[in-house]
């Protein structure tokens, strides 16, 4: 008898403490991949666009090329007064099925809420226990909405696609290291001030380019390509970038190398009220494209000439880099102060580091090391 | 119905005679008593002789299609014919059964009998009886004869490489397909009989010094305690003396294959062969023994540790993938892969059933198909194979009743099982599954860890004659793990295993080594 009792027991905490009410098959989800948030254009609070996933319009294998048999996704939107209001009711009346938020990969945020404040965004993905907070956020240049109205190539799901664009990253990192919502946060939290991807339509495709700086929470500016360039490697996110650059012995010919991150080094000195930060960045360089170009890489005065082209095309980025963040912005995005609160942290606490950036002397010194000049070692065979 | 409810609750009163049990019969000798024994049995033949110039009347006695009357006419008939003719009017008056045996009969195995139920146990064993008329006693003389099929391949445990005899229905050829292989005076061989109206002979085979004596004990008591009217084969054994009745899992190791036979005795086991089955059981089990086979032992070590792993790991796929899918697709959707996610519930689009109702018809018509497939001959079986496979999935698919990826993991279920090379472990682990879908489709992938812990505390306390289940893998000594999951090489089994508390652990010397 008691066999049974502790049985029945177990049978039921099992019960009581598991959610059999959860159940759902699957096919009765609706899969949610993106999120975008735009003001409300008809008034106040925002205007949440959700791309959801059409499971039997997804490329199948074996499926002709480019024929998809359904539509691939499915747009829904709703005006809440907050995003919470927003997002919880927006399949309220005109969506069947429970969305799933966990696949969320992309937020999308429109310049004009960033310029008001991401704050509730983050706020709302780290109070939901549905949202993923593994979600990368992007700023939309324009309408937040609008990208995910475009069907990319192979991926038709907008928010997959820019997700999976995150490998190119790596290899040329033209806009802001994307970043999840719980990085951008710990990022906010920890210097004030992140850089994001920044997200254009151009002829009607979507584009990363360049990124936003957001400054607790708050839009403050773009930054260009170059700038971006230079301000990933000063942060320490570049491993590589392609460089072009004039030739050192013909002005018109272009030569194209690959700047793989080497030494990276920020050495910071206070002297009174003076704080100086010293970057040393160093790069190892491969040569991909000299023709034209009548340098000998064996050749060690050419080596050298080629050398200092890659250095001074480095430190022509990273100067456009500090100048935007220290002159134009006045806002440390870079991240200074995180290494200047660490080697100083009684200091750190006694100043205002917004009032202290723009004065802080940084300099910076570059050193490009050519170690593989392609397979053709010495200069072009065939001018 | 009062004796309807005393028969389900085992209320039923005693039969006043056990079944089996000889009842002596009025008579005026041997002969009547069994002529009454055995009336209305037409195929137990009474041959009449009349021995000699007086005439003496003897009759012979045995059953038709168990005896060689060949043999008959050349052991018995013949030299008593002759004895008759040529002994003196003296002998003829004197003569008793002793006589006969040790100066008549050519047979190589006679024996007198003076109690009825032996005589009349030695007719159904397939002897002969030669009594005196007016005598209690008579000669049992070895004459069994039956048909018998012979040693062919095996036929569930097939290999490529190793030996290709197996055993046979004829309980004697099959110990000595043993004792061939083990040419050691210490293989022991204890005959008994068991089944009140079988009267089975039942072997008890162990290496003396080797096997534990506690566990032979323990055998010879279990099976002095069966009480049963028929043994039909090992299995109806192996029911009656397991250690737990209620467990799903099989608690003994059957083979039909004499060198798996022998390197399980090698290994400090027992061995229980029953006549007229060419399954033998070998004790004790362990969970990890049912995923071994003889060729493990003739290939090379390293092939063979990676495919015990494939059939460990995928008999344990056998009962969870349903499960897990089930969970995964009802409560934890966002725990898959996207791209799988995706598939999935595109696959699921448009059918009629929720996903446990639509596992449960899949592995109903899983073992429709196999059961079907494998009650019918050859060739019919794999026409049940091809419309199950090919027809019911294509066709269940267009019909919404079920999704591909349905059809997809009740196939790997079913291969997985199929990888046991015990069918009923097989069985066993994928019926298995669907206590553990429906927990599943309860608790998700909290019902499925709860279904496996069940079936993991079953285990854990699970025994076969005192040896835990899962040894070596719980309990275990290092040196047992030579042979479980991973083989080790041959050169380091230097020691059997320490759970079948084998007294002689050194089973290779060190001149092995090079």
């Amino acid at each position: 008898m008691s066999r049974f009792v502790l049985f029945s027991v177990v049978i039921a905490v099992a019960l009581i403490v598991s959610g059999c009410w959860d159940y759902l098959d699957i096919e009765n989800r609706a899969y949610v991949f993106g999120v975008a948030v735009d003001r409300n254009p008809d008034g106040e609070g925002y205007l949440a666009t959700i791309e959801i996933a059409h499971p039997q319009g997804q490329p199948q294998s074996g499926s002709p090329g480019g024929q998809l048999p359904e539509p691939p996704k499915i747009l829904k939107s709703r005006a809440g007064t907050t995003l919470g209001d927003a997002l919880y009711h927006i399949g309220d009346g005109h969506l069947s099925r429970v969305p799933l938020w966990q696949e969320v990969k992309a937020i999308f945020i429109s310049d004009d809420v960033a310029r008001e404040g991401i704050g509730p965004v983050i706020d709302l993905f780290f109070r939901s226990t549905v949202l993923n907070l593994r979600s990368y956020m992007y700023i939309v240049e324009g309408s937040a909405a609008e990208p995910l109205l475009w069907l990319p190539e192979f991926q038709p799901l907008t928010s997959r696609y820019v997700r999976e664009m995150e490998r190119q990253f790596a290899k040329n990192p033209l806009y802001a290291k994307p970043k999840s919502v719980i990085m951008t946060a710990s990022r906010l939290i920890e210097a004030g001030a992140v850089m994001l991807p920044r997200l254009v339509m151009e002829n009607g495709e979507v584009r990363l380019k360049g990124s936003a700086v957001i400054q607790d929470g708050v839009w403050v500016g773009w930054l260009d390509e170059p700038t971006t360039i230079g301000a990933n490697w000063l942060i320490g996110d570049l491993d590589r970038v392609m460089a072009q650059t004039g030739c050192p012995i013909d002005a018109n010919h272009e030569i194209t190398m690959e700047l793989n991150a080497a030494e990276h080094r920020l050495d910071l000195t206070v002297d009174g009220d003076r704080i100086e930060a010293r970057y040393r960045i160093g790069a190892i360089v491969r040569m991909l494209d000299m023709s034209g170009c009548l340098l000998n890489p064996t050749d060690l005065e050419d080596r050298i000439l080629i050398e200092r082209a890659a250095a001074e095309w480095m430190r022509r980025h990273l100067e456009l880099a500090i100048k935007r963040s220290q002159e134009e912005l006045g806002v440390d995005f870079l991240g200074i102060n995180v290494a200047f609160s660490r080697r100083f942290p009684q200091l750190a606490r006694q100043i205002e580091w917004n009032d202290v950036y723009p004065k802080v002397d940084i300099h910076v010194e570059t050193e490009a090391n050519l170690a593989h000049p392609g397979v053709l070692q010495v200069g072009p065979i065939i001018r | 119905m009062l004796s309807f409810l005393r028969r389900m609750f085992g209320k039923e009163r005693k039969e006043p005679t056990p079944a089996g049990q000889v009842s002596v019969p009025e008579g005026r000798d041997l002969v009547e008593k069994l002529q009454q024994l055995f009336q209305d049995c037409d195929d137990v033949k009474f041959r009449r002789l009349r021995l000699g110039q007086p005439g003496i009347p003897v009759t012979i006695i045995g059953i038709e299609g168990m005896t060689d009357d060949a043999r008959i006419e050349e052991v018995t008939i013949r030299p008593l014919l002759k004895w008759g003719q040529e002994a003196s009017p003296k002998e003829l008056k004197h003569w008793d059964v002793h006589y006969l045996a040790e100066r008549v009969l050519n047979s190589t195995e006679v024996n007198v009998v003076d109690d009825f139920e032996i005589a009349a146990a030695a007719i159904l064993g397939g002897d002969i009886l030669l009594v005196r008329d007016g005598d209690q006693i008579g000669l049992q003389i070895d004459n069994r004869g039956w048909e018998s099929r012979g040693v062919q391949d095996p036929v569930h445990e097939v290999t490529i490489r190793g030996p290709r005899d197996s055993f046979t229905e004829n309980l004697f050829w099959n110990t000595g397909l043993v004792r061939r292989r083990i040419r050691d005076p210490n293989l022991r061989v204890k005959l008994k009989k068991i089944g009140r109206r079988s009267r089975t002979n039942v072997a008890l085979l162990y290496v003396d010094g080797i096997t534990s004596p506690e566990l032979v004990e323990e055998i010879e008591k279990r099976l002095a305690a069966i009480d049963i009217d028929v043994i039909l084969d090992s299995g109806t054994i192996e029911k009656l003396i397991e250690d737990q009745w209620f467990s799903p899992f099989p608690q003994h190791l059957k083979t039909e294959r004499p060198d798996k036979t022998a390197a399980a005795l090698l290994e400090g086991r027992a061995v229980l062969m029953a006549d007229t089955t060419p399954f033998v059981l070998i004790m004790p089990a362990s969970l990890g023994s049912f995923f071994q086979t003889p060729e493990d032992t003739y290939d090379r070590f390293v092939p063979v540790s990676l495919l015990r792993l494939i059939r460990f790991t995928a008999s344990i796929m056998s009962t969870l993938i349903p499960a897990l899918y089930i969970a995964f697709v009802a409560y934890h959707p966002a725990a898959l892969p996207t791209e799988l996610a995706l598939r999935v519930a595109a696959s699921r689009e448009g059918v009629a059933f929720p996903v446990l109702v639509e596992a449960i018809l899949m592995q109903l018509f899983l073992e429709m198909i196999k059961e079907a497939g494998l009650r019918q001959p050859g060739t019919l079986g794999q026409t049940f194979g091809i419309v199950g496979g090919l027809i019911l999935g294509d066709v269940g698919i267009r019909a919404g009743i079920v999704s591909e990826a349905m059809v997809i993991t009740v196939a790997v279920t079913a291969i997985a099982s199929f990888t046991s090379t015990d069918r009923e472990m097989g069985t066993v682990l994928r019926l298995l599954g669907l206590p553990v879908m429906v927990s599943a489709a309860l608790l998700g992938l909290y019902g499925v860890m709860m279904g496996g812990l069940f079936v993991a505390i079953h285990l854990a306390i699970l025994r076969s004659y005192g040896v835990p289940y899962l040894v070596p893998y719980i309990y275990y000594k290092w040196s047992d793990v030579q042979d479980t999951t991973i083989r080790l090489p041959l050169l380091m089994f230097k020691e059997r295993p320490a759970f079948l508390g084998s007294k002689m652990r050194r089973r290779q010397g060190d001149r092995s080594d090079r």
